[in-house]
């Protein structure tokens, strides 16, 4: 399979004497669904941002559908980034919020208003379009916010602890409509968490990161079939993963 | 609603009813000179002889605050707009910035008739540099203040720069623009009138700024009361007026980002 994400060797300061990214080494293949845990702070969003081409480091190489990360994010609509926050703009409308990136690429309007319609209706908040997000809860502002990354039909989609802020219902029934999403569109996902059962119950590979300096300490392969069903979390090989994902985490934090 | 805004109305008129009569009865009981404090019931006489004067000066110093308004609100959001987008601009001319809150206004309208002589525009010049900063400033902040995260969204969907000022920064800086409005309503007619006091607009009309300086002197204590009190009313209305349009405008734009 093609690699999508290939990064060797990284490191990453933040000033000269504070490291936060150290030896990292990663490979995800075209349409992989990977999960990335670490305690908070150990550096997982500096790595989306890495690989979302926002910051650059001088120290190893990072390479995104084969250019550098940054050359990447330059060309337009490859990729979309789900913020921790919904991180709506206050001042526009649902559909207008979700249309933005097609309306920053310069998309015709009559196009942008089609396909924000049917993003907001897969996320299904078409009855919605004409709110302002102050009146959404945070659950339905995260689905805009989905809907957003949806409409522009990217290769890469990067979720950074998009649900860390929801309850646990509401994270749950978004986690089986990512995986829905993700089924039917096939983008490789990288979906940035510190909740280990979201991790193992989304992703093929979950990666392991310890402390700062943040540096991948397991790359655990999680053995269930798509589609997955919610039944999944209660059975007894994803408490086993459970169990060895926190115990490397824990291993990862005391290292120190 | 309507019981919403009669609960608005009434308190306020209610205590300024109460103080006219008050003030009445201390100019009767104590027999004040009226050249010192005239009574409410000399005030009101004195404006409805002197009705068409006072009426025309309000009009014409209302204008120019509007004008000075008008000025500040434009040049003050682009000079936000310039500053937003450098730093070094933004260091560098900051300071000068601030030289138009500090100087005393009242020494520089002199100057001002000095340059640009009598009249209209040198009144709405007054007016302009007064209330000038707060539009600079309050602009800035909100075009400054924008999200990270906003930021990278714009970013990862490979925005232009103009795109980020115009979708981004000035939509966000709009709440902060109707503060910067706000204070600048009130000041726009102090600035005016400042500027009557020694530009007047020729021998036939006057502003408000000439009344109070020409009322004074002659010692019509009554009449200067009127003229006063015309120019406070006037300093409400603006300020009431702009911050209708605030609430409107916001309140459309759905609760969302009002600076605290």
């Amino acid at each position: 399979m093609q690699q999508m994400i290939a990064i060797s060797d990284l490191d990453m300061y933040y000033s000269s004497n504070i490291q936060a990214l150290k030896n990292i080494r990663l490979s995800i293949a075209n349409g992989e669904f990977v999960a990335i845990v670490g305690p908070s702070g150990c550096g997982k969003s500096t790595l989306v941002r890495l690989i979302a081409g926002l910051i650059e480091t001088d120290i190893g190489s990072i390479s995104v559908a084969g250019d550098s990360a940054v050359v990447a994010r330059k060309r337009q609509q490859q990729l979309a980034l789900v913020f921790q926050e919904a991180n709506l703009l206050p001042w526009r409308r649902v559909v207008d919020n979700v249309r933005l990136p097609l309306e920053l690429a310069s998309i015709p309007i009559k196009e942008q208003m089609a396909r924000s319609y049917e993003a907001l209706n897969v996320v299904d908040l078409e009855d919605f379009a004409m709110a302002y997000p102050g009146q959404l809860s945070g659950g339905m502002k995260m689905r805009v916010s989905i809907a957003r990354a949806l409409v522009t039909e990217p290769n890469l989609m990067l979720l950074d602890e998009p649900f860390s802020a929801l309850d646990e219902i509401t994270r749950q029934q978004l986690n089986e409509d990512l995986l829905k999403f993700w089924q039917q569109h096939n983008w490789t996902t990288v979906f940035i968490t510190h909740n280990i059962a979201e991790a193992i119950f989304l992703s093929s590979r979950v990666i392991v990161m310890s402390s700062r300096p943040g540096e991948i300490i397991a790359d655990v392969k999680i053995h269930f079939d798509y589609p997955r069903s919610s039944q999944l979390r209660s059975s007894i090989e994803f408490v086993r993963y459970m169990q060895q994902i926190s115990s490397l985490l824990r291993g990862g934090t005391n290292e120190k | 609603m309507k019981s919403n805004y009669t609960s608005l109305i009434l308190p306020p008129l209610i205590v300024f009813a109460l103080f006219l009569f008050l003030w009445q009865g201390c100019v009767e009981l104590f027999s004040l000179p009226p050249y010192l404090v005239p009574s409410p019931y000399r005030v009101l006489k004195i404006a409805s002889e002197n009705y068409s004067t006072l009426l025309i000066a309000t009009l014409l110093t209302a204008a120019a605050a509007v004008g000075g308004f008008l000025l500040s609100f434009a040049v003050g959001t682009s000079v936000a707009l310039i500053f937003s987008q450098s730093k070094i601009v933004r260091q560098s001319f900051y300071p000068y910035a601030i030289f138009l809150q500090t100087v005393p206004i009242v020494a520089i309208a002199p100057l001002i008739v000095v340059w640009f002589g009598n009249g209209f525009f040198s009144v709405i010049l007054v007016s302009f540099i007064i209330s000038l900063f707060p539009i600079i400033t309050n602009g800035t902040m909100g075009l400054l203040a924008v999200k990270k995260e906003w930021l990278d969204l714009f970013l990862i969907n490979n925005a232009s720069a103009s795109q980020i000022l115009f979708k981004l920064r000035f939509p966000n800086a709009v709440p902060y623009l109707f503060t910067g409005a706000k204070i600048s309503s009130g000041l726009s007619v102090i600035g005016a009138i400042v500027g009557e006091f020694f530009a007047g607009y020729g021998a036939k009309y006057h502003g408000l700024g000439y009344l109070i300086t020409f009322t004074s002197g002659q010692m019509k204590t009554d009449y200067l009361f009127a003229a006063v009190f015309m120019s406070t009313v006037l300093g409400l209305v603006f300020f009431g007026g702009v911050s209708l349009l605030s609430s409107y405008v916001l309140q459309r734009r759905g609760v969302a980002n009002e600076p605290s």
